[in-house]
């Protein structure tokens, strides 16, 4: 019997723990070859002791928001052709913003090597909660239409680079909270 | 507990791969709960210290840097500080969970101080039994009576911890991601169990290979997913869903995740309860204890979809399925 490792079932347990005799025989037989695998053994020891420390203090943190960016880039490089809510194309636009740095014959979420490549700025976001259920609410629904799931930072970009085609809904919208006056 | 007779034999197996990022502890974790779903008492033993395991999974790893905590660790080399049932935190309905400790990271410094320790006693040509100590504990436990099915995961590392727990369970589960380097990792798995099993002279089964995170709109996956199906006749695939990072949030396996913590299941996400009910199936079957149909009192089974094809799902057959059981304890 034994030393293999194949498809299937390998020894019952339930021999295993109800048997001790049978434990015994084996030990007694493996004792030699034992010896060589404590020996391989040893030197894996060593780096797992290495390994072994933690690091646990390399959260992630973001600093918190600078009220300045967005006046900062206004009336800077970034001018967009800016379209009526009728002509809207989500799909072009959806294309116009896949990074430039992005060269690969797939389409940018199935070629690119992890969500944040090629998103290069880094911005906290002040919200309201409220905001925060719309967003997952949101989401749950574009999956359930593509049967998929949409990254949270695909989705919030793609929300962002729609709502900013929209100035005049924005405008209307910002209006109502007063912007006007302000 | 008593009625062993009754019961089904008691399968165990190590879910492993030593390439991290695998969803080793997912699958662990899920597995267990799909295993507790038909009713089957799970033991998960955590033994991978590191941050993010099993018992953190689960929300049962509050004693882990606790110095004073009793642990594994203690009972591997006779120096339990109290009993080992109490250990055993319960997570969900019929799952029980073993935590990790990080004393387990000096495990070997342990293992040697025994050796040197009930060495003085023995003959000059005694070995000390390593790799057999988990299986001691378990069996001196009581663990074979208490459980159905004992689940280890270790962390993703060919060390002596992984080797007990092939010792313990001679079966391993392996997932992996659908990528080249998770395809060759089926053959570093499988190194390094053959390399054990010839060492100790013993046979360790590959239970089932298990493509995880997959992700179907990428063509590399769905070639590399159905590359581990045809070659390791993985029985079914699942894919990268939020839902096991929701599962993760919650401190709850995904089952239960669906059952408590979510009021509908999105339609990319209804399959992933079936597959893992037709991986138990599969899992039991090759342990040669195979579900009667009844098993899952109408909920649904994974039978195949158009990315991976039929899946034809090993159960008992319905008129004779107590017999098949009874006859299989201790086969094989």
């Amino acid at each position: 019997m034994g030393g293999s490792f194949e498809s299937g079932a390998g020894d019952d347990p339930n021999d295993l723990f109800a048997n001790d005799d049978t434990d015994e025989e084996a030990t007694e037989e493996a004792d030699t070859q034992l010896e060589q695998a404590d020996e391989t053994e040893a030197e894996e020891q060593d780096t797992a002791a290495a390994v072994s420390g933690e690091s646990e203090a390399t959260a992630a943190s973001t600093g918190p928001a600078s009220e300045d960016d967005a006046s900062s880039k206004s009336g800077s490089v970034v001018m967009l052709d800016i379209e009526s809510p009728a002509e809207l194309d989500a799909a072009r636009l959806a294309r116009e913003f896949v990074p430039d740095t992005y060269e690969k014959p797939h389409a940018w979420a199935l070629g690119r090597d992890g969500v944040n490549d090629g998103r290069a700025e880094k911005k906290t976001f002040f919200l309201q909660s409220s905001v925060l259920d719309l967003e997952a609410t949101c989401s749950q629904e574009v999956n359930e239409i593509l049967d998929g799931d949409v990254p949270l930072t695909d989705l919030r970009e793609l929300a962002l680079i729609l709502a900013y085609h929209q100035p005049e809904l924005l405008a209307e919208a910002a209006r109502e909270w007063g912007a006007e006056s302000a | 507990m008593n009625g062993c007779t009754e019961r089904l034999a008691m399968q165990a197996y190590t879910v492993y791969n030593q390439s991290g990022g695998q969803g080793k502890t997912t699958v662990a974790r899920d597995l267990a709960a799909a295993h507790a779903e038909v009713g089957q008492r799970v033991l998960l033993i955590d033994m991978d210290a590191q941050n993010g395991s099993l018992s953190n999974y689960l929300g049962v790893d509050d004693n882990k840097r606790n110095p004073e905590a009793d642990d594994l660790t203690f009972h591997l080399v006779e120096q339990g500080q109290g009993e080992f049932s109490d250990l055993i935190r319960t997570a969900e309905p019929n799952v029980d969970v073993l935590p990790s400790h990080k004393r387990l990271n000096r495990v070997d410094e342990f293992l040697d101080s025994h050796e040197n320790y009930i060495g003085q006693t023995k003959p000059d040509d005694w070995e000390y039994p390593r790799y057999e100590r988990l299986l001691t504990v378990l069996k001196e436990n009581g663990v074979p009576s208490e459980y159905d099915v004992v689940i280890v995961d270790p962390n993703a590392k060919a060390d002596t911890v992984y080797y007990m727990a092939l010792y313990a369970t001679r079966n391993v589960v392996i997932p992996a991601v659908p990528t080249r380097s998770g395809y060759e990792s089926i053959d570093g798995v499988a190194d390094s169990a053959q390399g054990f099993a010839e060492n100790q002279d013993i046979n360790i089964g590959r239970t089932a290979v298990i493509p995880t995170m997959v992700d179907t709109r990428k063509g590399d996956h769905k070639d590399y997913a159905r590359k581990l199906r045809d070659e390791y006749d993985a029985p079914v695939y699942f894919k990268s869903l939020s839902a096991f990072e929701s599962a993760e949030e919650q401190y709850v396996s995904v089952f239960r995740l669906f059952s408590e913590h979510r009021s509908r299941i999105r339609k990319s996400e209804q399959n992933i309860l079936p597959k893992y009910r037709t991986l138990v199936a599969t899992i039991c079957a090759t342990f040669g204890n195979p579900l009667p149909e009844e098993a899952w009192d109408g909920e649904e089974l994974f039978t195949g979809d158009d990315f991976w094809g039929d899946v034809q799902i090993p159960l008992a057959g319905a008129d004779v399925a107590d017999d098949a059981v009874d006859q299989t304890v201790g086969v094989n």
